[in-house]
């Protein structure tokens, strides 16, 4: 490994790239999906505004009033955390995976750099937007919205090509060419799924919103209320109707070996980290059902029982979806970080072959020729493992002795499924027999003495 | 003598345009990041500190400035999350080995910026749409938020200097919490208090342009009305707020400036003397940058004095470009301490170039496309609030 490890004692350093992560997620898809939303809502406020019958009109004050205040609610989480948390996935990523993210900047600069023109037309217009409520025609401020849902989008267009490029770099792998890696296989599935996702957030945090007019208020705003909360339902009909398709276009680009690792991860369910991932695919099919079956039930056609408490639960629960679809995302890209080229512990796949006739140590930076084994321990494992926390290497080394654990790491060192069946699951470990042993005598000391055996 | 580590390597991956144009992204998003990232690190002090010699007195040019400019600090420091991007994507890709590396082995602060950053941030809010209901109490808030901006530039500045000192590496290295600092460093502090004068002159620079910005109002004709009362003006001449504010503005950067030529002088003495000595005649491009800097920063503080004394418009355009002018040229001369310590061990100018054309050209059309379109919003906003810029 090119740089020396940064780990959470007893967690690891994925877990911060994790829950940075799925917090951005949920308020960027919320940016995007809250801008089409803010596009429609504001358009129909402006149409019935213009109408003849005064049931609309009354409508159309009453969802100007609305927009105004779920606009500060939309300002305030975007502008601040959603924005903070964006960046922070920068910092996370960099102290994880370093060398993965260097491949993507090295790659993609230009990528990142558009990305940032888009980001700041956004950021710019929805402070605009927000400031200049009343203050300017009508015409000109659903104009503003309308600006920024273009604007977010594209920033979703770009942000896409650099995600799925991981799990699926297509031609990249062979012709390093950026176009290749960027409209890649899981390109246009994954856009139109997640643009399906934000519209039902952006339903979900209106959610929250409707949920807070006060119904004891007056008839008037318990009507409204009830109004709200259906028309916010409503967004959750794109994704329930077309994304099981995309779903399953999705998959059929991902790579066979990613869809053999889940259905082992099935059948075999109960061991290892890919029955987990089988059941984070479920849970997260279970939620986003439930999810879709009590917005039906709920807000669709009992808007008037429909507390702010249930909106919070929708919003938790479509938090628990994002933290596990987005969870499976990465678990699907195992042992890569960019998928066949560079394993999750930083190591090209080019490179198995010299390391293991070289040494590790010539390849490492960081090798410690006093304390082989807690280098390659920290160099080659710990990106994931923990000693005795999160993966705990202690629990996973079970009753095995120095002889055990050596022969079980020499079949790590195979690049042949055939010989070493975990080749699916994790990198293969580099290096030469003594190298290894120094891991093996290392790993020995882990385990607890056991007295008065 | 400690043990250097062998350098991290780059990625066998070509960069995707001519060095020259990654740098020159490097160093302009970084002055476009440095000025508003200014003004939200020590705002909250200079706006706290106005609030309370305003005090009770709601009317007072001080009490106003104060809360106006608290108001604006949200803004500014999403301006400053925004342009932040650039430098921090460029120096990513262009000094990745050294930046990776020293990033990683303080981890644990580093990660707790994005926390640290989100609070304080929520704090200007929090100030901004409750400070009727926080009353007394409302500019510690305001504190609180400058107090945790000082937080990450400190973070920010140890990390800038130890990504320069690989031979402080190894022995960081040791431990993976990356809890460790190398705090016995002599550049951190002068470099830090560099950073916080110089900041609270770009805020003062910030309160002039806010004078000035209301003297072009024609819809504010009030702010340029002279007012005769001590307990507004805070002093025993009329005085119209617009002027006030360009005085008041131009005070604050001639001060601290002055202090700054001192700690400029401690920081460029903390640096190793051949390092020093690049500004000194070693290394043409940052000898002009700091020459070139030094004669606009006299200038803007002759301006500087004309505007504190006459509270002239003129005085004050010319002492912001000079200033800014400065504050360029002192980005260019960072620019080359990094350059000359990190040559030594890896030179970004010699990785291998495969141009995308296809992908620079959308970045350039759409470059110019993002500065009109921020152009029409600025003219957007600037109309919507013509009629009450004093709120």
């Amino acid at each position: 490994m090119n740089y020396p490890l940064w780990s959470i004692p007893g967690l690891g350093g994925s877990w911060a790239v994790g829950l940075i992560s799925v917090i951005h997620v949920f308020i960027s898809h919320f940016a995007v999906g809250g801008g089409i939303f803010f596009a429609v809502t504001e358009y129909l406020a402006l149409k019935r505004s213009e109408s003849n019958d005064l049931t609309l009109r009354h409508n159309s004050e009453m969802l100007y009033a609305y927009l105004r205040k779920h606009s500060k609610f939309f300002m305030m989480v975007t502008t601040v955390a959603g924005a903070v948390t964006g960046v922070g996935i920068w910092f996370s990523i960099s102290l994880v995976s370093p060398d993965g993210t260097a491949s993507l900047i090295q790659t993609y600069s230009l990528g990142w750099a558009t990305e940032y023109l888009f980001f700041v037309a956004e950021i710019a217009t929805v402070l605009v937007y927000f400031y200049t409520w009343d203050k300017v025609s009508k015409e000109l401020h659903l104009a503003l919205a309308q600006w920024y849902a273009v604007l977010s989008v594209f920033t979703l267009i770009i942000i896409n090509g650099i995600l799925s490029f991981m799990l699926t770099p297509g031609g990249w792998i062979e012709s390093k060419a950026w176009y290749e890696g960027f409209f890649n296989p899981t390109y246009w599935p994954s856009l139109i799924l997640r643009l399906l996702v934000m519209l039902a957030i952006a339903g979900m945090y209106s959610l929250i919103t409707s949920a807070r007019l006060k119904a004891s208020e007056s008839e008037d705003v318990a009507n409204f209320r009830a109004y709200m909360l259906k028309y916010s339902s409503k967004w959750f009909i794109p994704v329930f109707l077309i994304g099981p398709i995309v779903g399953f276009w999705f998959f059929s680009q991902v790579p066979q070996a990613v869809i053999t690792n889940i259905f082992t991860g099935i059948q075999s369910s109960g061991v290892g980290n890919f029955s987990i991932l089988a059941r984070a695919i479920y849970l997260s099919l279970i939620l986003s059902g439930t999810v879709l079956v009590f917005a039906l039930v709920g807000p669709y056609l009992n808007p008037r029982g429909f507390s702010f408490g249930s909106a919070v639960a929708f919003l938790v629960c479509g938090l628990g979806v994002t933290s596990m679809s987005e969870w499976s995302r990465e678990m699907l890209r195992k042992p890569y970080v960019i998928y066949n080229y560079m394993y999750s512990n930083g190591i090209r796949k080019a490179d198995l072959e010299t390391i293991n006739k070289d040494s590790f140590a010539a390849f490492s930076k960081w090798e410690d020729p006093d304390n082989i084994g807690v280098s390659m321990f920290r160099q080659q494992c710990m990106i994931c493992h923990t000693t005795d926390g999160y993966r705990s290497m202690k629990k996973l080394l079970g009753e095995r002795d120095l002889e055990g654990i050596k022969t079980f790491l020499l079949m790590m060192r195979e690049t042949d499924p055939e010989k070493n069946s975990y080749l699916n699951i994790m990198p293969p470990l580099v290096g030469t027999d003594k190298e290894v042993e120094a891991l093996a005598e290392y790993l020995i000391t882990l385990k607890p003495v056991k007295l008065g055996v | 003598m400690n043990e250097i580590v062998s350098i991290p390597s780059y990625q066998p991956i070509p960069f995707p345009a001519p060095f020259v144009v990654l740098e020159v992204l490097l160093i302009l998003g970084f002055f476009l990041h440095l000025i508003p990232m200014n003004i939200s690190l020590v705002g909250g002090f200079v706006s706290a500190i106005c609030l309370f010699i305003g005090g009770e007195n709601a009317d007072s040019f001080y009490s106003r400035i104060g809360k106006q400019l608290a108001f604006s600090l949200p803004i500014f420091t999403s301006f400053a999350i925004t342009q932040g991007i650039v430098p921090l994507l460029f120096i990513q890709l262009l000094y990745g080995p050294m930046f990776y590396t020293s990033s990683i082995l303080m981890g644990s602060y580093w990660i707790s910026i994005v926390l640290i950053l989100v609070i304080a941030y929520y704090l200007l809010y929090i100030y901004k749409f409750n400070f009727k209901k926080l009353g007394a109490f409302a500019p510690w808030l305001l504190i609180a938020a400058s107090f945790l901006f000082l937080v990450i530039a400190y973070i920010f500045t140890h990390n800038m200097t130890l990504m320069l000192q690989p031979e402080k590496w190894l022995e960081l290295s040791k431990s993976t919490t990356g809890l460790a600092l190398s705090n016995a460093e002599p550049q951190i502090l002068p470099r830090l208090l560099h950073t916080i004068i110089g900041s609270i002159a770009v805020t003062g620079l910030t309160i002039g342009c806010f004078g000035l910005y209301l003297k072009t109002r024609k819809n504010a004709p009030e702010a340029t009305l002279e007012v005769n009362d001590p307990l507004i003006t805070g002093s025993d001449n009329p005085e119209s707020y617009s002027t006030w504010l360009i005085k008041f503005g131009s005070t604050i950067y001639l001060v601290l400036t002055f202090i700054q030529f001192l700690s400029g002088v401690w920081f460029l003495l903390s640096l190793p003397r051949e390092v020093m000595l690049i500004y000194m005649g070693k290394h043409l491009p940052a000898t002009i940058s700091f020459g070139l800097s030094f004669f606009t920063a006299i200038v803007s503080l002759i301006m500087a004095l004309f505007a504190v004394l006459k509270g002239s418009k003129f005085a004050f355009v010319m002492t912001l470009i000079n200033a800014l002018l400065t504050i360029l040229g002192m980005v260019f001369m960072r620019h080359y301490l990094r350059v000359v310590e990190t040559i030594k061990y890896i030179d970004p100018a010699k990785v291998a170039v495969k141009i995308q054309w296809d992908w620079l050209f959308i970045f350039a059309v759409l470059a110019v496309l993002l500065i009109v379109y921020l152009g029409w919003l600025v003219k957007v906003a600037h109309n919507a609030f013509d009629k009450d810029v004093l709120n």
